[in-house]
């Protein structure tokens, strides 16, 4: 074994990584307000960004087969940054209201980002445990962010002792798979499943992958690995919701369709059973369930819980066609979702509250223009045209008619008919319900900013679809080979 | 060639639109009115750009084109965002982004005062940016697409004073006929899709689908013809689906003239000369179009003879003359039909912008039975009116004249001497209507309300220069396509400039010739018929005092009720059609259907639904126990569907 | 001791942990048996790495203790958070979060 040590096959990790570094020394030095700690993170995953954009077409595979730099872990790397950019500038203002001397709400943002960007480039499955495990820890801190919520503490810690239990699954079945191979380098994986016969008859082999599969649905959130996210969803700050609800989703599933669908390709047919079964089941509860909620971020936790079951239809076809539409609808609702809760944030207050239906009755009055963008981004959820989401669940479902799942694909769609009656109470309330009095703050800056930039996507997405799609094609091409 | 600057003809309309749309409210009607006009006005100068452009390039390879994006790629099927001029599009270009720039300056003065000022704009760009994605569309799918757009603005604007009754009920009338037309529309849409697809092509592309067309049977071709000319005469108001168009005069007057009568209701026209490859192969369906044309022509002429309301002689005037056009494109002569669509959005949108200067000096009056003597009280609208008036009667060396007569030759050259004949009495009936709105409008002695008299004005500045300008146009315009024949009497070659400049875009049908003697007594024939209109308006209304009018109207009281009451069509309609269909869903629909099964089935599946969330959200317990113990039911099916499988 | 012994014996502390998590309601408990998990991961992988012949097992078994060390110290410092909001160490007693 020799040592390649190519950098650049790290680079966005590193930027990443020096921001960090940066913005710990200057929150190590300065006074209780910290966005100027926020800036230096915006300006690092702006490089971020930009060095991944540059990097487009390169294929680096380097320390010891360890991470590799392709299309694919570019594509969700700008995903799970621009979930952290949006992220940032939404916090500027609320990370020094709610908490005096919070400037670790950044570093543990960009830890958690150098996780997830280590989750998904990885080539070995110590990498993406690390990876993985970087990125959880970084966000267990953050859902309990505000120390003096109760709620919040609550979320936190029950996020964390089951995320500690499908860690421990999923390295349990990394276990059983490298006990079977010898191995847990992804290539020599691939390699030796695709010579080897019969190892869909090897139990503890396909126990390993029944192990990780879970270990990864509880990340993602597939019923009924879900019971921690409306709870953690709910207590977390509001923009860390929207951050956990497009970058550690978009991660993880980087990671599902990297290991499960691709590397252990020969499994195909078990596994796809089985995320049909969990697709069908998660998007119907976590539809049904939104339903009755009076909290909107609890509804949009369980909503996120469905969206899942969606993105989950895109993988059960395994088609590279799937796959893209998968990788869209991940930046799909990166841009909707993040946008959503940046909206939620401006209505949160001190306390936590703020964040029930009622808060949003009579919005349209005051702020009209926001009323309307939240309504775009309640539409795109549903999966109304023109917005990124109509395009996402076209692709999707499209994907899983032309491999013949179309059962499967009209569950979803009637699943998301029940969506849409969810969604439309919230502009229901924008705009039909009188407001109970609210003090009318102006919107921050930074917020304005944010769901502009989400606007910005969710439109993009929804009218020029093909380029984006594209490049998620290009990014699934390149992890085939 | 490809030239990317011409997706910034759609994108300043649709900038407008959304600026007035959106915030048009608080920056005051002064802006509004500024950024809707220079959004129009930009796409007017960008037009006339790629105008010359054109012009300098070869004769035979005059096409610009210009892809923004691939819109759908499912696999199957490749429709992009692409945008094409050529010849025919650039001749709608300038109409569209013209008339309607005047159109819009116009609405500042007209619309003054208005409370949904900026609403009225936003709808305005928003038409302006449908109408041109429509012309400039490079398949017919993306047509398809603006040909809904401007439906869908048309009804917005038809009823654009919704607090009046008449005016919303004309909008969704207007918004239901076109439904049905399109519903032909698109099943030709579908036909032709999938008769391409099954040979092996799979764009809508008009020129791909123009180099392929002789693949497809001649049978396929009719049927596809007379389906899309079904959505044309929805759109284009053509017998049977013309009775939207009269009501949609409730709208204001300026959308009446841009929408109704210059550009959007020509569509119909334009779509038939831009699937002209498909036609000439399917010469039944293009007698079935010049048919309708040349019947409508005359059949709407007769209904505007008797109509008392000054915006509702127009608007059957308008129906009579799309029915000149779509007899020009039936009989192959798509030029003169795009002639005739051109010259008649001058002087058609100059008639009735006069008519809402008029209606604007009576403070809002519309029956002519009202008016009169106003010749001396607004001159500017007069003069301008008589011009257009002239125009339309084809009155020799006026815009209308040209046009008119080389459809009428063109239909008498090809062997359609019925259709000749419809057309030929139609220019009378035509000559006769518009005299007699001239000479009760502003001859004879005031007939009106002493309130009236008294605030009778001349309109600003803002109104009359473009109806001065429109004057113009409607006088000149015509010299760009003179006859061959007049044209050698002058020793002038060439003369049918727009014919030969528009000639590369269409298939020839076989040339039928005609002796000259012969054309110059057709020509002689139509100048005779107009003057003999005017004449019998002025004897009629004029020299009688409308005597011999009430005269007819009692002597046959049968025919002059059937007139004035548009032949009962709307009665019959409502009889045979909205009736039974009434009938039928309060009936069955309603009662049973819907309050039964559909509202049952809704209201059901909403409580079920909210039934199940309310027991499944129970699972949440928020007892973290319950949630290890949900997670391990998972592990073990997860892990039994492996093992066990 | 065989590998298959090994490998059982894996298994077993593997489920004895989970049925910790799931029983036990002291938080200190519940991330007791976590680290047992986690531990019957390592055994796992270091017999595994015995039995095929190459290190990568062993290299994941200190990664392995490095998360488990790192969110032991998270989950700690949680655990202090919540005793000083709610005054317990119960995890049932965090139910403020349902339906």
């Amino acid at each position: 074994m020799h040592f390649d040590l190519n950098y650049s096959a790290i680079l966005p990790q590193i930027i990443i990584g020096v921001t960090l570094f940066i913005s710990a020394t200057i929150d190590a030095f300065s006074s209780a307000r910290k966005w100027p700690v926020g800036i230096i993170t915006l300006f690092g995953i702006g490089a971020g960004i930009s060095s991944a954009v540059y990097l487009w077409g390169s294929n680096i595979v380097s320390f010891s087969q360890m991470v590799s730099l392709d299309e694919f872990s570019l594509l969700l790397f700008i995903t799970v940054m621009i979930a952290g950019f949006i992220t940032v500038l939404v916090s500027l203002k609320y990370v020094d209201d709610m908490e005096p001397d919070g400037g670790h709400f950044y570093l543990l943002l960009l830890s958690s980002l150098l996780g997830m960007m280590f989750l998904v480039s990885a080539t070995n499955l110590i990498v993406i445990v690390l990876g993985l495990e970087l990125m959880s820890l970084s966000i267990y801190p953050l859902v309990g962010f505000t120390r003096d919520r109760q709620i919040s503490l609550e979320g936190a810690m029950k996020y964390l002792i089951l995320g500690a239990i499908a860690t421990a699954f999923l390295l349990y079945g990394i276990a059983l798979i490298y006990s079977v191979l010898g191995t847990t380098n992804l290539y020599t994986i691939a390699r030796i499943l695709s010579t080897a016969q019969h190892m869909t008859g090897n139990l503890v082999m396909m126990a390993g992958v029944a192990f990780i599969l879970i270990g990864f649905s509880f990340k993602v959130a597939l019923v009924p690995f879900h019971a921690w996210t409306p709870d953690a969803y709910q207590g977390a700050p509001a923009p860390i919701t929207g951050f956990m609800a497009a970058a550690v989703k978009a991660a993880s599933f980087g990671a599902i369709i990297k290991v499960v669908i691709i590397v252990l390709q020969s499994f195909h047919v078990p596994v796809a059973e089985a995320l049909w079964w969990l697709s069908a089941v998660t998007m119907f509860t976590g539809n049904i369930i939104a339903v009755m909620q009076k909290n909107v971020k609890r509804m949009l936790a369980y909503s996120s819980i469905a969206h899942a079951g969606y993105v989950v239809v895109g993988l059960v076809s395994g088609t590279a066609f799937g796959m893209s539409s998968a990788v869209f609808y991940l930046l799909s609702y990166t841009f909707t979702i993040t946008g959503s809760f940046a909206i939620i944030t401006y209505l949160e207050k001190n306390d936590g509250t703020g964040s029930e239906l009622s808060d949003f009755s009579g919005l349209a009055k005051e702020h009209p223009i926001l009323s309307l963008i939240m309504a775009v981004f309640m539409l795109s959820l549903a999966g109304i045209p023109p917005t990124a989401g109509f395009m996402a669940k076209l692709y999707v479902f499209s994907a899983a008619i032309k491999s013949g799942y179309i059962g499967l694909a009209i569950f979803g769609i009637l699943t998301s008919v029940i969506s849409l009656y969810y969604y439309l109470r919230i502009v229901y309330a924008m705009y039909f319900e009188e407001s109970e009095g609210r003090t009318d703050t102006p919107v921050p800056a930074g917020i304005a900013a944010g769901v502009f930039i989400a606007l910005w996507g969710v439109i993009q997405l929804g009218i020029l679809p093909s380029d984006i799609m594209n490049f998620a094609m290009q990014s699934i091409q390149s992890l085939i080979h | 060639m490809e030239l990317n600057i011409v997706r910034y003809i759609l994108i300043f309309p649709l900038l407008g639109f959304l600026v007035n749309g959106l915030v048009g409210k608080r920056l005051g009607n002064k802006a509004v009115g500024w950024i809707a006009n220079s959004a129009v006005f930009i796409s007017f100068a960008l037009v006339v750009y790629i105008f010359i452009q054109l012009l300098s390039m070869a004769p035979g390879s005059r096409l610009i084109t210009d892809t923004v994006y691939t819109w759908i790629n499912s696999g199957s099927l490749t429709i992009d965002f692409k945008l094409m001029i050529d010849p025919l599009t650039i001749v709608m270009l300038l109409v569209v982004t013209g008339v309607g720039f005047l159109i819009h300056i116009y609405s500042i003065g007209y619309m003054h005062g208005d409370r949904s000022y900026s609403r009225f704009f936003a709808y305005l760009n928003l038409f302006m940016f449908s109408m041109l994605l429509l012309v400039l569309s490079s398949n017919i799918v993306l047509m398809f697409v603006g040909w809904e757009g401007v439906g869908l603005c048309s009804y917005l604007l038809i009823g654009f004073w919704y607090e009046k009754d008449s005016a919303a009920n004309a909008g969704k009338k207007a918004f239901i006929t076109n439904r049905v037309g399109d519903y032909g529309f698109l099943l030709g849409l579908f036909l032709l899709a999938s008769a391409f697809a099954s040979k092996g092509i799979l764009t809508l592309d008009f020129t791909t689908m123009a180099a392929h067309i002789s693949l497809i049977s001649p049978q396929i071709l009719t049927i596809v013809g007379i389906l899309l000319f079904v959505g044309a005469t929805g759109k284009s108001a053509q017998l049977p689906l013309y009775v939207w168009l009269p009501d949609a005069m409730e709208g204001p007057t300026p959308v009446s003239a841009l929408i109704h009568a210059a550009t959007m209701v020509t569509a119909g026209v334009y779509m038939i000369a831009r699937m002209n490859f498909l036609y000439v192969l399917a010469p039944e369906a293009l007698e079935v179009v010049a048919i309708v044309g040349g019947l409508t022509a005359l059949y709407a002429a007769t209904i505007g003879l008797v109509q008392n309301d000054i915006k509702r002689v127009l608007a059957y005037s308008t129906i009579s003359q799309l029915g000149y056009m779509f007899v020009g494109v039936g009989v192959g002569a798509f030029s003169a039909g795009i002639f005739h669509l051109m010259t008649h959005a001058f002087f058609k949108a100059l008639l009735f912008l006069g008519a809402g200067s008029v209606i604007h000096a009576l403070s809002g009056e519309q029956d002519m039975r009202k008016m009169g003597g106003l010749k001396n009280k607004i001159p500017v609208t007069h003069a301008v009116f008589l011009a257009a008036a002239l125009a339309i009667s084809g009155i020799p060396g006026l815009s209308g004249f040209f046009s008119k007569d080389s459809i009428l030759a063109a239909a008498y050259a090809s062997g359609h001497t019925v259709i000749w004949l419809l057309g030929f009495i139609t220019a009378l009936l035509t000559a006769f209507y518009i005299f007699r709105l001239i000479y009760m409008t502003f001859y004879g002695e005031s007939r009106l309300d002493k309130h009236a008299a008294e605030h009778v004005h001349e309109s600003p500045k803002v109104m009359t220069v473009p109806l001065i300008i429109l004057a113009v146009l409607s006088v000149i315009g015509g010299y760009i396509g003179v006859p061959q024949l007049l044209g050698n009497l002058v020793g002038w070659h060439n003369s049918d400039i727009f014919v030969n400049f528009l000639a590369p875009v269409f298939r020839t049908m076989p040339k039928h010739e005609m002796p000259v003697s012969t054309e110059s007594w057709l020509m002689i024939g139509s100048i005779a018929m107009a003057i003999l209109g005017v004449f019998f308006a002025w004897y009629v209304y004029i020299k009688s005092k409308m005597r011999p009018a009430e005269h007819a109207a009692e002597s046959l009281p049968g025919v002059y009720r059937l007139l004035l009451n548009k032949y009962y069509v709307d009665e019959v309609y409502n009889a045979i059609i909205i009736k039974p269909l009434l009938w039928m869903s309060e009936n069955f629909l309603w009662k049973i259907f819907d309050v039964r099964v559909v509202d049952g089935t809704v209201n059901g599946s909403a409580q079920v639904t909210q039934w199940a969330s309310t027991k499944l959200r129970k699972i949440q317990t928020g007892d973290f126990q319950v949630y290890v113990m949900l997670f391990l039911i998972g592990v073990i099916s997860v892990l039994a569907y492996f093992v066990l499988r | 001791m065989s590998y298959q012994l090994l490998v059982i014996l894996s298994f077993v502390l593997f489920v004895i942990g989970m049925i910790g998590v799931a029983m036990r309601r002291n938080i200190i408990i519940v991330l007791i048996s976590l680290e047992l998990m986690l531990n019957a991961v390592n055994i796992l992988f270091v017999s595994a790495s015995k039995y095929m012949h190459t290190l990568d097992g062993q290299m994941f078994v200190i990664m392995v203790i490095t998360i488990a060390a790192a969110e032991t110290a998270i989950a700690l410092a949680l655990v202090v958070k919540v005793f000083k909001t709610v005054g317990m160490v119960k995890i049932d007693d965090l139910k403020k979060l349902k339906w």
